[in-house]
């Protein structure tokens, strides 16, 4: 319909990079829909580019969706991937077969992964690949023990160390995700609405009450 | 009015866009546009909501569940997302309407008390 308004929708979806498709298209479609809308109240098409210069910034408007539904299920599954791959060179048993080869490096890179997938994807996903770099660690020095045999005996040191490493990955994927949380929490657009509990009624008064009451709050009769 | 600063009116307003919006949709299935008309003119143009204000909160309450949406082709062709309530939602309205008037009684109370 018009320049200004295929190139403000065009940025949006650039910005919205990794969120589902058929999410990022509906967002589209309603914003254009607004344009349109709020063009044709203004006095009609050639208004159009007034109503989109007045709009949010492309990447501001594109963050607040990103905020709420964050990267889609692709996405998702292409950072797994990427951090069991990593993952499995992160344990301290390549240096063994190439002395070129640093697991140390490949552990940090990790650490930068996860904290990324961390701060952007959100507190279950980030959980998901903490507990994915931990266990691929697990399998692979698993393995390679089986295969070993009696030659790759581990001593209770090092393995204490391998543990603490692994579970330093969860932690360095769960805080910053549990940290923006909260931080989006505080900021977010909307009023706290009341959540709906369980109620029950006091046997003494009748009067209805939280679930989660041992005492009524009416007339502080004891609720068995 | 000059004295106040803008981000305690921001803040109020902040506190009672979900509210209004989920008010406006109760009395019947709206589009995005309308729900931006309605608003401004039920509160006199206190509410003069920008969309990326309104769309970002319609999409955060369908998200928790007080909303939902359906696409509608109109007869030029255009589809249009309509916002109705769910059950949930009404069942929130309810609540939080009653608590906001307890909120604006206790605030006059306080605020027109003798001693």
């Amino acid at each position: 319909m018009s320049e200004e308004m295929n190139r403000y929708l065009k940025n949006v979806k650039l910005w919205m990079f990794g969120m589902s498709r058929k999410t990022v298209r509906g967002i589209i479609q309603e914003l254009q829909n607004h344009i349109v809308e709020s063009a044709h109240a203004m006095g009609g098409p050639s208004t159009v580019g007034t109503v989109v210069s007045g709009m949010l910034p492309p990447r501001k408007m594109a963050k607040m969706y990103k905020q709420i539904y964050g990267y889609g299920m692709l996405f998702k599954v292409i950072f797994i991937i990427i951090i069991i791959f990593l993952s499995i060179w992160t344990v301290p048993i390549w240096e063994v077969a190439n002395p070129n080869f640093s697991t140390n490096f490949v552990f940090l890179i990790l650490i930068v992964v996860l904290f990324f997938v961390g701060s952007k994807v959100g507190i279950r996903m980030a959980l998901v690949a903490g507990f994915s770099a931990f266990i691929t660690r697990f399998i692979i020095l698993g393995l390679i023990a089986a295969i070993a045999g009696e030659h790759g005996i581990i001593q209770g040191g090092a393995m204490f160390a391998f543990l603490l490493a692994s579970a330093l990955l969860i932690l360095v994927a769960f805080l910053p995700a549990r940290t923006i949380k909260k931080w989006e929490e505080r900021k977010a657009l909307e009023l706290p609405l009341p959540q709906l509990y369980e109620t029950h009624t006091c046997p003494r008064c009748e009067a209805v009450i939280p679930a989660n009451l041992k005492f009524c709050s009416e007339c502080g009769g004891r609720i068995y | 009015m000059k004295n106040i600063r803008e981000e305690w009116i921001r803040e109020l307003k902040k506190g009672s866009i979900s509210l209004c919006l989920l008010a406006v949709i109760a009395r019947g299935k709206k589009y995005g546009f309308q729900i931006i008309k309605e608003l401004r003119e039920a509160s006199s143009g206190y509410y003069d909501l920008k969309e990326g204000t309104l769309y970002p909160a319609l999409h955060r309450l369908e998200k928790r569940g007080y909303l939902k949406s359906q696409w509608v082709t109109q007869e030029s062709g255009m589809p249009r997302k309509y916002y109705s309530l769910t059950d949930k939602g009404i069942a929130v309205l309810r609540e939080a309407k009653a608590e906001w008037k307890n909120m604006v009684r206790s605030v006059d109370n306080v605020l027109e008390a003798k001693k």
